[in-house]
């Protein structure tokens, strides 16, 4: 293990690596700032920009923006109350609360610290656990591997808890999506529509940015929300060894349950914050001060979501199962580049994982500086005026989307997903398990149809190991989680009227 | 509450046609039980399943609110705020994409970014052509000289222009 990561070390520290993280990061911060472009946008429309680079070069760039657009989120929502991504909200109530109060530079201070432990806490435990659960992977066939795909995509009900049934047809969209194209097992054509774009299927670029930067485009010209700047003159003031002290245990406890809550499939980085927050306001002496500004209200949910950013990343690279948009989205940018997340990854691309680990360290890092830096120029860049940033995503999604095969067909896919990704979102269907659908309809039908052509068609083979048995029970209980949380919420509320 | 409806009927009736598609791939079925229609026939069975249950409750919940409104005396409202703007800018995108091949991407995106500001914006007219001329050259240094990117250069004349700009 020594050897990968002193393989990976000198991998990532490759002047132009180094250079590639800093453009990641920097990236990152810009995205996860500006309200409107989040960072799974800047992943979707990052992944273009990979085509010309190579495996590693490609995925240092989006592990370096997919950590530091986490942290990003909260900084506009400090300084404006308008986070700049869903995970940073939390920290915005605190953090607003300091900034009225004159402190935006220390809580902005605090944001980026508990940030970086956060988020190196959480690739530490990335770092360890994921080679050990790639080997147990490694046993696993194509029972094991269908009962991971419906445990992803079980996962649909913690996504879209608000609407379970919307939440299922989205899913169930994107598993229809994926059986588009030639079949990979019986070589017939389905649902072509007599079109040579789809016989390779509907590309997976244009669907995402489609879905996530075109339709959220077409929803705020809609809305007219977000189309006049915002100007403020902002710093950030890193905090005392005395606060540091103070918040250590506050922070180390979230960097926890956000590393935990990360590699749950389906839950990211913003349930991530918000449980963060919620766990440190259970725990605090004083939960009334939170919301009134105070530096722990800003750490927690921070420290938590950047942890589980890092978490994220376990089930990804141990299983090729993608629990988040955002992961879905480096699951695309793998494939594109000829590489399968999953227990092979660990031992065909050893010194490409220990760059990954390391490279989101380094990432991690380099928000000290980059944000410091960043910060003090944001207010020019959040002026940017929509009417100008609106029709420039739109350009350099259509120029990303032919750039994937000089097709024009792959631009009118993404004009489709963009319009079904407006209604979607307008009508309350969350996109994620779309994209969820997508990436794992075709490890899930695939490996069904191995396993019974094996088992000579005996459906029993699906739970016929013990792995595959949890897993589906897993599954099942995944999905039954809004209904037997309320169930139990519903028992404790009478345990305690009696 | 009918958008919801006429959404979830449109899941349905769409999920509906498709699942006779997919009946159609029956007949190339092979050797396998589990042939090439079962994975497809199974989430559109889905979707109909849920669409339908959704229309329903929906259509339910719009008549209630409807008929609640109705006797209170209000004004029911149908008109939806910005779908105008959307619908425009829905076009001009399809536009954009439409005349990108004939015009070539250099004639075609200023047209567009021109257009998209004018709806957007349409009173900050001074900052359109900084924002063309950004814009176009961002993008031109990151797919045309960074990424070797061959965008479109259009026919005839227009394929003459684009190569005379450097394109």
């Amino acid at each position: 293990m020594f050897y990968y990561w002193t393989q990976g070390l000198l991998s990532v520290i490759e002047p132009h690596h180094l250079l590639i993280i800093v453009i990641g990061s920097s990236i990152g911060i810009l995205a996860g700032g500006i309200p409107g472009v989040s960072g799974t946008m800047a992943i979707a429309l990052a992944i273009p920009m990979t085509y010309a680079m190579g495996p590693t070069a490609s995925l240092l760039l989006l592990v370096s923006l997919y950590a530091s657009s986490v942290y990003a989120g909260s900084i506009s929502g400090i300084l404006f109350r308008t986070p700049g991504a869903p995970e940073g909200a939390p920290a915005t109530l605190d953090g607003y609360e300091m900034a009225k109060k004159g402190l935006a530079a220390e809580a902005l201070g605090v944001d980026i610290f508990s940030s970086v432990t956060g988020g190196i806490f959480g690739t530490i435990i990335l770092a360890l656990v994921a080679p050990q659960l790639a080997k147990v992977a490694l046993e696993f066939g194509p029972s094991e591997y269908f009962a991971l795909a419906v445990l992803g995509l079980g996962v649909v009900s913690s996504v879209g808890a608000k609407n379970e049934s919307k939440a299922i047809i989205s899913v169930l969209m994107g598993l229809f999506v994926a059986t588009v194209g030639i079949d990979m097992i019986s070589g017939f054509n389905r649902f072509t529509f007599g079109t040579t774009t789809l016989l390779s299927g509907v590309s997976f670029i244009p669907t995402i940015i489609g879905l996530f930067a075109v339709a959220e485009v077409l929803k705020r010209i809609r809305e007219k929300r977000g189309m006049t700047g915002i100007r403020s003159k902002a710093r950030a003031k890193l905090p005392s060894l005395k606060l540091i002290n103070k918040l250590k245990g506050l922070i180390l406890r979230s960097a926890a349950i956000g590393t935990f809550i990360g590699i749950l499939p389906g839950v990211g980085a913003t349930t991530g914050a918000f449980v963060g927050l919620s766990e440190a306001i259970r725990w605090s002496k004083h939960p009334e001060k939170y919301g009134t500004g105070i530096p722990e209200g800003v750490a927690a949910p921070e420290a938590a979501n950047n942890a589980a950013c890092s978490g994220a990343m376990v089930p990804l690279l141990t299983l090729g199962i993608p629990g988040s948009a955002a992961t879905a989205l480096m699951l695309g940018a793998f494939l594109i580049h000829g590489l399968r997340p999953g227990p092979m990854l660990f031992i065909q691309q050893p010194v490409l994982v220990y760059s990954i680990f390391v490279a989101m360290l380094l990432a991690n890092l380099s928000i000290i500086i980059l944000a410091k830096l960043f910060i003090r120029y944001f207010s020019k860049v959040i002026e940017l005026p929509y009417n100008v940033l609106g029709p420039g995503i739109i350009i350099f999604c259509v120029a990303g989307v032919f750039a994937v095969r000089n097709n024009f067909g792959d631009i009118w896919i993404m004009i489709i997903f963009a319009i079904l990704g407006f209604f979607m979102e307008k009508y309350n269907y969350p996109v994620a398990p779309l994209i969820l659908g997508v990436v794992l309809g075709p490890i899930a039908e695939q490996n069904l149809r191995q396993a019974m052509i094996i088992s000579g068609n005996n459906p029993m083979v699906l739970v016929s190991t013990p792995i595959s048995a949890i897993l589906i029970g897993l599954s099942v209980l995944s999905l039954f989680s809004p209904q037997l949380r309320a169930l139990w919420v519903k028992i404790r509320a009478a345990k305690g009227g009696n | 509450m009918l958008g919801e409806v006429l959404m979830s009927l449109f899941i349905l009736v769409v999920s509906l046609f498709l699942y006779y598609e997919a009946t159609q791939l029956r007949q190339l079925r092979t050797y396998e039980s589990v042939g090439p229609d079962f994975w497809p026939k199974l989430i559109l069975l889905g979707m109909i399943i849920f669409s339908a249950y959704l229309t329903v409750s929906n259509l339910i919940k719009w008549k209630k609110s409807r008929r609640e409104s109705i006797n209170k005396g209000e004004i029911i409202n149908q008109k939806g705020e910005g779908w105008g703007r959307i619908l425009i800018a829905t076009f001009l995108i399809i536009g954009y994409v439409y005349l990108l091949k004939p015009l070539g991407f250099i004639i075609s995106t200023p047209l567009f970014i021109i257009g998209m500001m004018l709806l957007i914006r349409p009173e900050r007219k001074k900052v359109i052509p900084f924002a063309v001329l950004g814009i176009m050259v961002i993008i031109y240094i990151i797919f045309g000289k960074l990424l070797f990117v061959p965008l479109p250069k259009g026919f005839g004349i227009f394929h003459d222009i684009s190569i005379i700009l450097g394109l």
